[in-house]
């Protein structure tokens, strides 16, 4: 909904404070069009700012930051708890007299009464930032899934520095313009940032699911990585089948009472409709609850392997949505790139689609849109469901081929070398599931490290960094499938797709909510067994939502997919020029490689880092 | 931000007059106000350049075939078409008429152009197997302008609902406004000023017997009994004319029987507004534009339930729908027509504005437009 920040444990003048905050919120301008809050220690040892896209309780009542009742407490948010309005009752009966009709007011209230035990009640999405006014104590909080970012950094004086966005932490002019050699790594890797890292050494992730405490004398870089699980993302270990009635009516209850709370709005709320199975059942979903006329937005375009143009339209006007169609070819699209490019807070190989859908639903005056990401996590959308554990079945047996691996390691082919990555690691889950959905392959990221900064240390650059961070506990996945869906949900939906949603969407002040994406529908599915979650074609949703038309299903997959790779090969190679000149083309195939070189070159050279030699 | 080029496709804009050519005009003026005239072109099979040229005005790139032999049109225009929307690329095709889909199927199958195509009436119902069919089924969207149409086109067709998007007709509600008559005219057509006026407003051919006024004059007998000075009035021109006034003649009821021929379009407000009510029991009407008409100057209109007069006219929320086989129930309902209050014209003309008028279309095409993501 918002954009946030602060700084506590400042240790200059309070001045320089203010100045620091100001730049951080001019930095998240774009997330807040509506309202700008700041809030300043008298003392000057903290301070909070806010940038306000007003979507609940429009009136100046939902300002922030904001303060609690008895004025020990401010709170900056980022979010929509959309079960408020049940927490509400509680609070007042505990004698709270409620100013605003705002969410904000009640999670401030409830974490003044109640401490951290109240987040695992919460259902929505969320980052925020607590403190204590008499002694300047943090408490960061983010939501389960990852929808809302976090990021924070301790200053050169141990002062606490958080925001929504990097560009943010960067704004405050207190940490230095260093790359992060693991985040660089992770991101070559993944083609996102994977948790903790950013980009920028000494700025990490909140971790999701989890909150952390702040005590601004004794702080250390390490002690923001110390955060506490609210809760964990895991299914049943022993999963039941109910019969196949009772479990169609808990899935279809559980979707509509997602759907229903993301309904929660003072604002109209669209639709990103893809042509595909997950955004049609939103649509379906949301006609069979009454609601008529919602705007639709979709992207339309000339090449044919990815136009679902009309798929859109219809489904549209089946479930008597307004719709928007943007048509994107080699021309239009070169603004969007150039906009997306400035739009972006970390490089990314993705979010380009968002970023253009985002414009379309801004244009038409659209502040809030539903998505159907998480579909394809939560009920086995991709090939990596099947395809991660045949991977690793295959590794296991590969045994001489290991012998080839010197040879094949260094082979002109990008697939071929991508094989020679899964025959260097030993056997497992998490290396199939990185060979599957990686980008560059260890050593090609090693050589691009390399070849990128030369300020790095021989460590920095020979260490496998990104496969330092954490290896899975088998023993919590009854089934290979179940640990793949695992990490589709805590890696790639969390650390690409989500983080591009909401940079994105929020780049143009609109608030993307994710129905798929929610503690609820998770909780009613994940006693289910994978192979009943997981089935081919969504079977589990589409049996839940009969009302998706059949050449929705019938229709081959494509995704949300882009021509951009023909556009990268033809009209648009200028604009990737500068990537093809650095870096050997070998490194540059398949087109994702290029695009994420290019958007990291961009943001460190955008950012004022030395983007090399 | 504007973004998108529109091309459409006419039988003809300027060269005739009837419901499509109407229906036409008041697309190609909707998107040229939408779009702007740059973005549009107008490919029309049978006008005649110069006269295309002038009503199109400058800024529209206009096109037409008026002057190649009726014979080899056909072919010509479909060549033209094809050019057109290959080098151009359009991103919507926006077909008047049913009779180019072929080419339109073509173009979305070779170069992925989107294509929409309007369907009026009994040129799409009923279509046999062959190429305007399987065009049709290749359309991406269709736009019958009534339910009616849509209705049957589901069925015939097999498609669904999502591949349709109703566009009815519309009508100018500054020329079709409520108001006396010219005095003139009622003297020209022999009326008393204690007469009672009934209208029809129908082409006369002996080919098609649907239109419903030979039923009207079959229970004119007794009508007059019970309205007396009862006058019913065809206006329109055709080949059914002496056939009428025969019928009208054995009824013995010529003298109640007024045939007008063609009346131009200058002068049809102040016939509808010389009448007392309107009437077209029709069996086949794809939607009516008469009915807009005459309930735009502010008359009272009766149509036949089977058709689409039932869009027209709301399921009978702004006039009187009537069985068109069944004579009794015809003759209740022109009885209605004069024995019930007559409506105000004024609040008339403001309903039938309110549903038909012209910022609804354009309403309608607006969005339409927009979900091929022209704006």
């Amino acid at each position: 909904m918002c954009g946030i920040a602060g700084i506590s444990g400042w240790q200059k003048k309070p001045e320089e404070l203010r100045a620091a905050l100001e730049g951080m919120q001019r930095a998240l301008g774009h997330r807040g069009p509506d309202d700008r809050g700041i809030l300043l220690d008298p003392k000057g040892k903290w301070g909070l700012i806010h940038t306000r896209l007003s979507i609940l309780d429009l009136s100046p009542c939902g300002r922030q930051p904001m303060t609690s009742s008895d004025g020990k407490w401010h709170i900056v948010f980022n979010g929509e708890i959309y079960n408020y309005r049940d927490l509400r009752p509680g609070l007042e009966k505990a004698g709270h007299r409620f100013f605003s009709g705002s969410d904000t007011e009640v999670l401030l209230e409830s974490l003044a009464r109640e401490g951290m035990g109240v987040l695992p009640k919460l259902r929505g999405m969320f980052a925020f930032g607590l403190l204590r006014a008499e002694d300047g104590q943090v408490w960061l909080g983010r939501d389960l899934f990852g929808i809302k970012p976090l990021y924070t950094a301790v200053g050169p004086d141990g002062e606490l520095i958080f925001a929504s966005e990097v560009r943010a932490v960067l704004a405050s002019g207190r940490v230095p313009r260093e790359v992060s050699p693991a985040g660089l790594d992770g991101y070559l890797r993944t083609g996102s940032l994977p948790r903790p890292f950013s980009l920028v050494r000494g700025v990490f992730q909140q971790r999701s699911g989890t909150w952390s405490h702040y005590v601004p004398q004794a702080a250390k870089p390490g002690s923001l990585l110390d955060s506490h699980f609210f809760r964990k993302i895991g299914f049943e270990r022993e999963p039941t089948t109910p019969d196949g009635k009772t479990m169609m009516a808990r899935v279809r209850s559980a979707l509509e009472e997602s759907l229903e709370a993301h309904f929660v709005s003072d604002v109209p709320v669209g639709l990103f409709l893809s042509g595909g199975i997950d955004s049609t059942a939103i649509a379906a979903l949301a006609a069979s609850s009454g609601r008529k006329g919602m705007q639709s937005y979709s992207l339309g375009f000339r090449e044919r392997r990815h136009d679902e143009a009309p798929l859109t339209r219809w489904v549209a006007r089946r479930f008597g949505m307004d719709h928007h169609l943007m048509r994107l070819d080699a021309e239009n699209g070169r603004d969007c790139f150039q906009g997306y490019l400035e739009a972006m807070d970390q490089p990314t190989l993705d979010g380009f689609n968002t970023y253009c859908v985002s414009t379309l639903a801004s244009q038409n005056g659209a502040k809030v849109v539903l998505s159907g990401l998480g579909g394809d996590e939560l009920f086995g959308g991709y090939r990596s469901f099947s395809r991660v554990p045949e991977l690793k079945k295959w590794s296991e047996r590969a045994g001489i081929l290991r012998m080839l691996l010197p040879v094949i390691e260094r082979f002109p082919g990008a697939r071929v070398r991508r094989v020679g990555e899964i025959l260097g690691e030993s056997p497992s889950l998490e290396q199939e599931f990185l060979a599957f959905r990686g980008n560059f392959t260890r050593r090609e990221a090693q050589s691009l490290r390399k070849e990128m900064s030369r300020e790095l240390g021989e460590w920095e650059i020979r260490a496998d960094l990104y496969d330092n961070l954490g290896r899975l506990d088998r023993d919590r996945f009854p089934t290979d499938a179940d640990a793949v869906g695992y990490l589709e949900l805590t890696r790639y939906m969390r650390h690409q797709l989500l983080k591009d949603s909401d940079v994105f969407s929020m780049s143009h002040g609109l608030e993307l909510r994710v129905p798929f994406v929610d503690m609820g529908l998770f909780d009613a599915i994940r006693g289910l067994p994978a192979a009943i979650r997981y089935q081919t074609g969504k079977r589990l949703l589409t049996s839940a939502v009969p009302e998706i038309p059949d050449y929705i299903y019938q229709h081959p997959k494509r995704g949300f997919t882009l021509p951009v790779e023909t556009w990268m090969k033809g009209p648009w190679k200028d604009m990737f020029a500068d990537v093809h000149k650095r870096f050997p083309e070998a490194l540059l195939q398949p087109w994702s490689r290029l695009w994420s070189l290019k958007t990291l070159m961009h943001w460190l050279e955008k950012h004022g880092f030395a983007a090399g030699d | 931000m504007k973004t998108g080029k529109l091309q459409i496709w006419v039988p003809e804009l300027v060269a005739r007059e009837g419901g499509i050519q109407s229906y036409s005009n008041e697309m190609l003026e909707a998107v040229v106000e939408i779009l702007g005239p740059e973005r549009v072109t107008v490919l029309s099979k049978s006008d005649n350049q110069a006269a295309l040229r002038i009503f199109c005005g400058e800024k529209v790139e206009a096109h037409s075939l008026g002057h190649v032999p009726s014979g080899v049109r056909t072919l010509a225009f479909s060549e033209l078409l094809l050019r057109k929307g290959l080098t151009e690329k359009p991103d919507l095709i926006l077909s008047t008429h049913a009779h180019f889909s072929p080419v339109g199927k073509m173009l979305g199958l070779r170069a992925r152009i989107p294509v929409a195509i309007s369907a009026h009436g009994v040129e799409v119902w009923n279509l046999p197997r062959g190429r305007t069919r399987n065009g049709l089924l290749a359309t991406d969207t269709i736009l019958p302008v009534s339910e009616y149409t849509r209705d049957r086109l589901m069925s015939e067709l097999g498609l669904p609902a999502e591949r349709f998007e109703i566009i009815h007709n519309t009508f100018d509600a500054k020329i079709f406004s409520p108001g006396p008559a010219r005095m003139k005219l009622r003297e020209t057509y022999g009326l008393r000023p204690e007469d009672k006026l009934l209208l029809c407003v129908s082409r006369m051919e002996a080919s098609e017997q649907y239109k419903g006024y030979r039923q009207i004059i079959q229970v004119m007998p007794s009508l007059i009994q019970k309205i007396p000075g009862l006058k019913f009035m065809v206006v329109g021109r055709g080949t059914d004319r002496k056939n009428m006034e025969g019928l009208a003649g054995r009824l013995g009821v010529r003298e109640h029987v007024i045939f007008t021929g063609y009346v131009s379009s200058e002068e049809l407000p102040d016939h509808y507004r010389l009448a007392d009510a309107f009437a077209m029991p029709s069996k086949r009407e794809g939607f009516g534009i008469v009915y807009l008409e005459a309930m735009g100057c502010g008359r009272r209109c009766l149509g036949g339930n089977k058709d689409a007069a039932r869009d027209a006219l709301r399921n009978g929320e702004l006039g009187v729908l009537v069985d068109p086989d069944d004579l009794q129930d015809l003759e209740q309902g022109v009885l209605r027509l004069f024995k019930e209050p007559p409506p105000e014209p004024e609040k008339l003309h403001h309903l039938a504005n309110q549903y038909f008028g012209r910022d609804v279309f354009r309403t309608k095409v607006r969005a339409l437009l927009e979900s091929f993501g022209l704006r």
